[in-house]
Parts: structure tokens; sequence; C-alpha cells
């Protein structure tokens, strides 16, 4: 498998009047050609700061990728690529669409024209060789009269459509990675079952690599090859679909699947929420940043951060409850009864 | 688009109506007539004439059917200081130098109020913001009869570079314009600047970056065209900023005028004058609130797109 | 990474967690208030601006009596004299001491700057709040009242209703300035007020079942007093303005009473030969509406619920 992204040690810091929120602490991962892969994670935990760091698109001014950090794309380095090479990789190698549909674009220009400024930048076309294409993108894309839709502007077009135009615009050039930040959040359910399966299709159509992020487990279990769980700016559990769903390790994993409605609707019982919120990100958090949440947490969970074990080529969790003098914890979904499989 | 523009002319005459009724009102509830002063040495049959001429020896609202239905015939009488003198006629002949003056100082101040405010946004809290920042910010709030003063003495008086009064030649317009501008410069600055901070923030200027634009173009594509709208709204307030700043920098600067005679009638209590100015100021005003709108509907494809019905 | 030797098995005793702990709220707490005076603190323009203003405001209290010229004695002899070690502003025309006559001046500026700007936003708060509460069709002839008042530029009314009520005095003054002053600040009030009612944590209220009397009061009433005070802050300089104009066109404060705008009015004259006496009372002016402006810049930041942190 051609490995086309790699991060490591990933570490981003935001500085606020208040001080330095240490929102991404040291994440690593890599995604290879064609595969797509979740970031899962409550709203805070670093997911999208991840993401948005690989193309470096966190706005200057406040943020800062820590030194140490690295992101290679098929093997170049992006974090000290110059400007124009950037620019370049932006909408071509890689691409990104955006969660809110509704304003993530330009209301002063036509969507036809958003989609053929892809295509002039990246592939040097002219206005009207660019509109042919343009027009079929929006073919491929589902939005019926394409011809006469390409003159709309963003208010005419519905949410659902609006995405469906976002994704065009970044699979305009054939990038080898698309990075969906939680694309279905702010839509209805319906339109979120088309935007995916949208998704679904092209990727296996374009081969196209997906890196999507988001909090619906819902949807990771429809979609994704590979799972990572982030919490407190970490990656706290990774693994492929099947490890993840059925044989989780990380209590964190736990709680995020036992807040999944199963047998309690039938029984009427009481929902599972897991207590709490999530830890400051100005503070330094000397040991796992699940502690203050976690009942299985012991005394040298709160001292010192645990390590990352591999369960198998694909799995690996950090977690204390993997060393050898801690107690063995059964994963509590098992004994439920069977969660998905 | 066309039922909207026909409302709102309907509507600008409705409430140009309004106020001419109002300053009718208000110019006859004066204690003490105001040409009593005027008539108070002239003998008996002399006053009568001079009453008959001006009917004021008729019922008000005899008076006031006369006056609307002159006025809408384009004749809003005779100056009272100086009989003979038509209203309309000083209006027409005055106020071309006045619009030269006017239209000249609402352009530069609109172009480089923009320009300024762009690059104080662009480099947000480094020097070229704080600089621009506090011309605005002297434009506002210094009186422009201060700066005309300040203009008038350094570039007239200690360095003749310009002449002190007067008009006729490109050399006469430089400081009255330089001056009248300056406000609007800063107004349209701050605004300026403020509105591209703003779009700055938004969500579709991350998908252009996304897209790979270059940092110029997203500026030039994304940013400059929607930072510009709201400004066009304000063009009405700043033409009424204008008018006012007019009657200062006439005077100061000795220029023939419509500002400069209103003053001077104010201070001659010329009310047909005073009266006539008042409608004419505000029909503009009025007239330069409908073309913004009507601009500003045509410009933003939100607004523009939805009045033809999706 | 410590290796399992050194870590005793005591470490590795379950404790779960506790409730307090993980609600525990890492920061205090601050109210709406609270955060909007520490921002406002933080903002240095803006607390030299108000300095100045203290500084300012407590001259024109003092200011007449400090150098023991009064603003009205003439001295003959001094006259049109340039600033030195006695007379600190130099003296007029009538050889009145300009120092005095700028604090003396200041009062009356200053006075009309916030009668002005607290009675027009008096009346146009309650004008506002009470479009705002009944709406419809009582709301909308409200507005276009307002929309006709608005269509003749401000100054000009005002120079006509000083022309119409012909006195020169203070009250007469402000009535002219407030009489279409108010419209400014109806309109913001009332719109905020729209903004808030249609906002969802009202609706939450009311469907809380909330007395109206009580939404007024705690949540459109609050969220409203910012945006008022803000705009008072800029109207003060607005008001200080008007007068200056005013008094510059001849119409504003008669001597022996005097005001900046009558003093730079005045001064205009001499300009060329005498400029220091334009000099002072412009910049006073200009220092004002320049503190006030700034001090209303940071206000706004200060109390725009939008950035709090």
């Amino acid at each position: 498998m051609n490995r086309i992204l790699e991060v490591n040690d990933l570490k981003v810091s935001f500085h606020t009047y208040a001080g330095e929120v240490k929102a991404v602490r040291g994440t690593s991962f890599y995604l290879d050609e064609g595969e797509t892969l979740a970031l899962v994670g409550e709203s805070g935990c670093g997911k999208t700061v991840t993401a948005k760091a690989i193309m470096r698109m966190l706005g200057k001014s406040r943020s800062e990728i820590k030194a140490g950090s690295q992101v290679f794309f098929n093997g170049e380095d992006v974090l000290s690529m110059p400007k124009k090479r950037l620019n370049a990789l932006r909408g071509k190698d890689i691409s990104m669409i955006f969660q809110d549909p509704m304003t993530s674009l330009n209301p002063t220009m036509t969507i036809g024209d958003q989609i053929a400024e892809s295509l002039e930048i990246h592939k040097k076309l002219k206005k009207k060789a660019a509109m042919e294409e343009v027009i079929q993108l929006l073919e491929m894309v589902n939005i019926p009269n394409a011809r006469e839709r390409v003159r709309s502007y963003p208010h005419q077009l519905s949410g659902g459509m609006r995405q469906r135009v976002m994704i065009a615009i970044a699979l305009a050039c054939g990038p080898k990675i698309l990075i969906a930040d939680e694309p279905t959040t702010a839509l209805d359910v319906t339109i979120q079952a088309q935007i995916i399966d949208l998704l679904k299709e092209l990727k296996s159509e374009l081969k196209t690599a997906i890196i999507l992020v988001t909090h619906d487990l819902g949807v990771v279990a429809d979609f994704a090859d590979r799972i990572q769980v982030m919490y407190g700016g970490q990656i706290v559990e990774s693994g492929n679909k099947h490890e993840i769903f059925a044989n989780c390790q990380h209590p964190y994993t736990w709680a995020l699947m036992s807040s999944i409605p199963g047998d309690e609707i039938k029984s009427k019982g009481e929902l599972y929420s897991l207590k709490g919120t999530p830890p400051d990100l100005m503070l330094d958090i000397p040991g796992c940043p699940f502690a203050s949440r976690c009942q299985y947490c012991m005394e040298i969970c709160k001292e010192a951060p645990p390590a990352k074990t591999a369960l198998s080529g694909t799995h690996s969790v950090s977690c204390w409850l993997r060393h050898e003098l801690a107690p063995k914890v059964e994963n509590p979904l098992k004994a439920r009864g069977g969660k998905n499989e | 688009m066309g039922r909207y523009i026909v409302r709102r002319i309907l509507y600008m005459f409705t409430v140009l109506w309004i106020v001419a009724t109002l300053t009718f009102v208000l110019m006859h509830s004066i204690p003490g007539d105001p040409l009593a002063h005027m008539a108070k040495n002239l003998p008996e049959q002399t006053k009568k004439n001079y009453y008959a001429k001006y009917g004021l020896d008729k019922p008000i609202y005899i008076q006031y059917g006369k006056f609307i239905s002159q006025a809408i015939r384009g004749d809003l009488g005779e100056s009272i200081r100086y009989p003979g003198r038509s209203v309309t006629g000083t209006i027409k002949k005055l106020s071309v130098v006045s619009g030269v003056l006017g239209g000249q100082a609402l352009f530069l101040g609109f172009s480089i109020g923009i320009i300024l405010g762009i690059i104080a946004a662009l480099n947000r809290n480094k020097w070229p913001d704080y600089l621009v920042m506090f011309i605005a910010i002297l434009g506002i709030t210094v009186p422009v009869f201060v700066t005309a003063a300040v203009f008038q003495y350094f570039f007239s008086v200690k360095l003749p570079w310009f002449p002190t009064t007067g008009w006729g030649g490109m050399k006469y317009m430089v400081l009255p314009v330089v001056t009248l501008c300056f406000g609007s410069v800063a107004t349209y600055a701050r605004y300026m600047r403020s509105s591209v901070l703003e779009v700055i923030n938004q969500d579709y200027i991350l998908t252009a970056q996304a897209k790979g634009v270059s940092g110029f173009n997203v500026i030039r594509k994304h940013v400059l065209r929607n930072a510009i709208l709201p400004t066009i709204t304000i063009l009405g307030p700043s033409i009424a900023g204008i008018f006012v700043g007019s009657f200062v920098v006439e005077s100061i600067f000795g220029i023939p005028g419509l500002g400069f005679y209103f003053i001077s009638s104010i201070n001659d209590r010329d009310f047909t004058m005073i009266m006539g100015n008042t409608i004419f100021y505000t029909g503009i005003f009025i007239f330069s609130l409908l073309i913004t709108d009507i601009v500003y509907s045509l410009v933003d494809p939100r607004i523009r797109i939805s009045e033809e019905g999706n | 990474m410590s290796n399992s030797n050194t870590i005793s098995a005591e470490k590795f005793r379950v404790v779960g967690s506790e409730d307090a702990d993980s609600e525990r709220i890492a920061r205090p707490q601050m109210t709406y208030w609270q955060d909007a005076w520490r921002r406002l603190k933080q903002n240095k323009v803006a607390m030299l601006s108000i300095f100045i203003l203290i500084i300012i405001g407590v001259l024109t209290i003092v200011g007449p009596y400090i150098n023991g010229f009064s603003y009205e004695s003439m001295n003959a002899k001094l006259l049109n004299q340039k600033p030195d070690g006695i007379h600190w502003f130099g003296t007029d025309e009538l050889g009145r001491d300009v120092f005095s006559r700028v604090w003396q001046a200041g009062r009356v500026s200053i006075i009309i700057g916030l009668a002005g700007a607290f009675t027009s936003s008096f009346f146009g708060c309650i004008y506002g709040g009470v479009a705002a509460y009944f709406g419809g069709r009582v709301d909308n002839i409200m507005m276009r009242i307002i929309e006709i008042l608005m269509s003749v530029p401000y100054l000009m009314v005002v120079i006509l209703i000083s022309l119409i009520l012909d006195s020169k005095g203070l009250v007469t003054l402000l009535i002219a300035m407030c009489l279409t002053g108010w419209c400014g600040i109806a309109r913001l009030v009332r719109g905020q007020m729209l903004q808030i009612s249609s906002q969802e944590y009202v609706t939450a209220a009311k469907a809380l079942g909330v007395s109206p009397w009580n939404i007024i009061r705690k949540h459109l009433i609050p969220n409203t007093v910012g945006v008022i005070i803000v705009a008072i802050t800029f109207d003060i300089p607005g008001y200080i303005f008007a007068e200056a104009f005013l008094s510059y066109v001849g119409l504003g404060i008669q001597s022996p009473n005097t005001s900046w705008g009558a003093l730079a009015s005045a001064a205009q004259q001499n300009l060329m030969f005498y400029p220091y006496q334009l000099f002072f009372p412009a910049l006073m002016i200009a220092l004002t509406m320049l503190s006030f402006t700034l001090l209303g810049d940071g206000l706004r930041d200060a109390l725009d619920p939008k950035l709090r942190q």
C-alpha cells in the first residue's frame, strides 16, 4: 500500500490573551492511498485542528505548529514548503471540505465560477474550457440541470446542494487526499445519507483517500476503513473498523460506543452518558487526558502519560490498563451482550 | 426590480412633500412675521404692497396652496433679502460650483478612504493600521472649520502654495477639496477596515485558501467584492456630511457656492432662501438615499436575484 | 517512560473518577460586566481616553480659577498677547485671559454634549423600546416617522429650529439639537430589542413561562444597555460638534457666555495674526471629541458579547 501521508508528533498551540491553548499534543498517524481514515472525538478534542494543520490552514496569526512536528505528503515536507508550492498542493493534491455549507461559499460569485477557479489555477484552463468541465463535475455530484445551475449563486441552492458544490470544488482536480471536516453535521439526516453515499461513490471512482473528521459514529461505521479516537488533543486509540467496533480497548472508546443507543431502547432503560467535561487545554496534563472522567482511573493515570501499546499490526491504544501491573478489565460492551459487528 | 424602484420614487416624493410642508409650517410659525423687521419702517401703502406681493395678507392655507403649486413647478419664490432674485435661479447657478466641489470631495473621499481601509485591515495591529486609524480618527473628530483653518494657515499663509480664497481654476480647488474630503476619507477608511476584517473571518475565505488561491487573489476576488458592499450603504450619510462640510469650507475659502449662500442667508434671515435651500438639500439627500438603495440591490446578488423570484 | 520495575503496584489501584473532579470548572466565572470592565482595562487607548477626559473635566471645573484671571475681565493694555508666563494661553482682542476663557467655555460645551446626548438618548430609548414592544403596525408607523425625520440632514434641522426659536440660550439650543437627535438611538434600540427577542434564549424563557415584564427586565434590557452606553458615548462628541458648528454659523451660544465653538468662531477672523486664539479652543474640541470616540470604540469592543472570552 502506498503511504501518501505521514504525520509525526504533531503539536499545535493557539496563543490567546489568556494563555497558550495546547490544542494538539503530539499526534502521529499515516494515510495510505485510497483508504478512508476517520478522526473521531467530541468537540474540542483537537480533530479539526489536526486536519487543518495538515494543509497549514490554521491561520498564521494566532496559531503555532510547534517545532518537531512533521507532516509528509508523498515524502514532501509540507510544513516547510514555500508558499507557492503550498498553494499548488492545496486544491490539487490535498483538498478540504468544511462543515457549514451555508457559509462556505462566496455569496457574490456564481457556483460555476467558484468551481472553475480551481481548474483555472491548477489545470491552467481558460474560462470556456473550464466551464465544460464544471458542468461535468456538477453532474458527477448529482446536481440536476447542471448546465443552467452553473450560473446560480449559492443563496439559490439548498444546504445539501451547496455541500455537493463544495465536494465538486474539492474534487475538481483529482486530489489524492480529501479532508472532510464534519461534512454532514450541519445537514439533516436524509441529506446526510445522500452526501455520504456520494462520497462513497466518488471515492471508489476516483480512488481518493479520505480523512473524515466527525463525532458521529454512525457515519463512521458506514464509511471508514480505519478509525482514530482522539481525546484532549491526543490519539487514544486507533485501529481498523472491525477492531474498533468489535474490540475497542480504551475506556473512552468504550464510553463512546456505550453512548450508541442499543437495547435500552427496547427495554426503556436509561441511556448511557459519560459524565464530566473535556479537560482545559490551557493546562498541562501530566497524566492521561481522560483520567478525570475514567471510571477505571488509577493513581498512575493521573501522574504519567500512558505509552502506546500495539495490540496488532493496525490496532494500538494508549492506556495504563495495558500495563502488566494493571488489573484486567473486561470490555464492558461485551458484557452488555454483543455490540455491533 | 422595476416595481421596487417605482415604489421608492413615490416614497421619495411623499417625503419631500412632507418636508416642504413642515418647513412651510415652521417658517410661518415664527413669532413676529419674518417680513416685519424688513417692512417695519416702510410707509403703510408700501407695506401693503409688500405684503400683497408676498401673499402675506392671505389666509395661511391659500399661502400654502400657492407655495406647493409653485414648488411643484420648480419655483421656490423670491429672496426676501434681495427682492427680485429668484430662489430657484440662485440655487441653479450656485449648485454647479458646489456640485463640482462636493463631487470631487466625495469621489476622492470614497476612493482614498476605501484604499486606506483595506491597507489598515490587511496590516491589522501593525504600523500601517495604526497610521490609517490615526488619520481616520482625526478626520472624524477634528471639526471641519478647524481643519479648514489649519490648511488655510499652513498651505496658504505660511507656505504660499495655494490661494487663500476664491474660485476659478485648479489651484483654487485643491485646499477646499482636500479639506472637504477629509471627513469622508476617515469615515470610509474606518468602515471599510471593519468590513474587510469581518469578511476575512468568513468561512468562504477558508474555502478559497483551501483551493490554493494565491493570497493576492483571495483578497481581490473574495474579500474585496464582499467587503465593499456594505460601504455603499453609507453613501447617503456621507453625502449629508459633505453638504454640511461645504457650508463651512465655502465660507472659509470664499467660494461662491450654495453652502456659502446658505450661511449668509441664515445670517440675513432671508427666509424664502433658507426654505428653498432646505428643500433642495433635502431633495438631493433623499435622492441619493434612493440611488444608494438601488445600486446596492443591483450589486448584491442575494438581493438582485431573489427579487426576480426564485 | 519509566519501566515497570520502578512503578509500584500501588499505583495501579483503581480509584475511578470523582464526579467533583470532572465537573470542576477550571477557571473562575465572571459576570458579563466584570468581563467587560476587564477587557476595557486592557485597552490602553480607551484607558488613556478616560484619563484625558477626567483631566479635561477637572480643568473645566477649576480651570477658570487657577491663574487668577476671570474669564470676563478685560484688560485694555494687554490686547492680543501671545501665550506667556502670566497668560498661559495668551489674551484675546478684548484683553481677556484665554486660558480661563477656554475652561469656562469648556463647561458649556461639555454640558451641552452630555445633556444633549443623555436627553435624546432617554427619549430615543423609550421610543425604540415602545416600537419594539408593540411591533406590527405600531412599529411600522413609528419607524416611518423616524425615516421622515431623518430625511433632512441633521444639522440643517438644527439650524432651522434655532432660527425659529430665535433665542440663543442653552435650553433652546438643546431643544434644537435633541428634536431629531433621538432618532438614531431610537432605531438602534428598537433594532437591538427585536434582534434579542428573536434569539433562542428569549423563546426558551417564554416557553418556561417567564412573564413579559421579567423577560423585558432580565433579558431585553441588560442586553440592550451595552449598545445604549456605546451609542451615548459616540453621541456626546456629535453634540459638542453640533454646538461648535452652530456657534461658527452664528446661531450658538451668545456673549457673555461662551463655548469652545464660539471661541473658535471669534478667533477665525484673527487666524492669520493670532493663530493661538483658535488653536486652544480647537485643540480642546478635538481632544474631547477624540477621547469620547476612542472610548466609545473601546466600550463597544469590551461590551460585545461575541468577543467575550
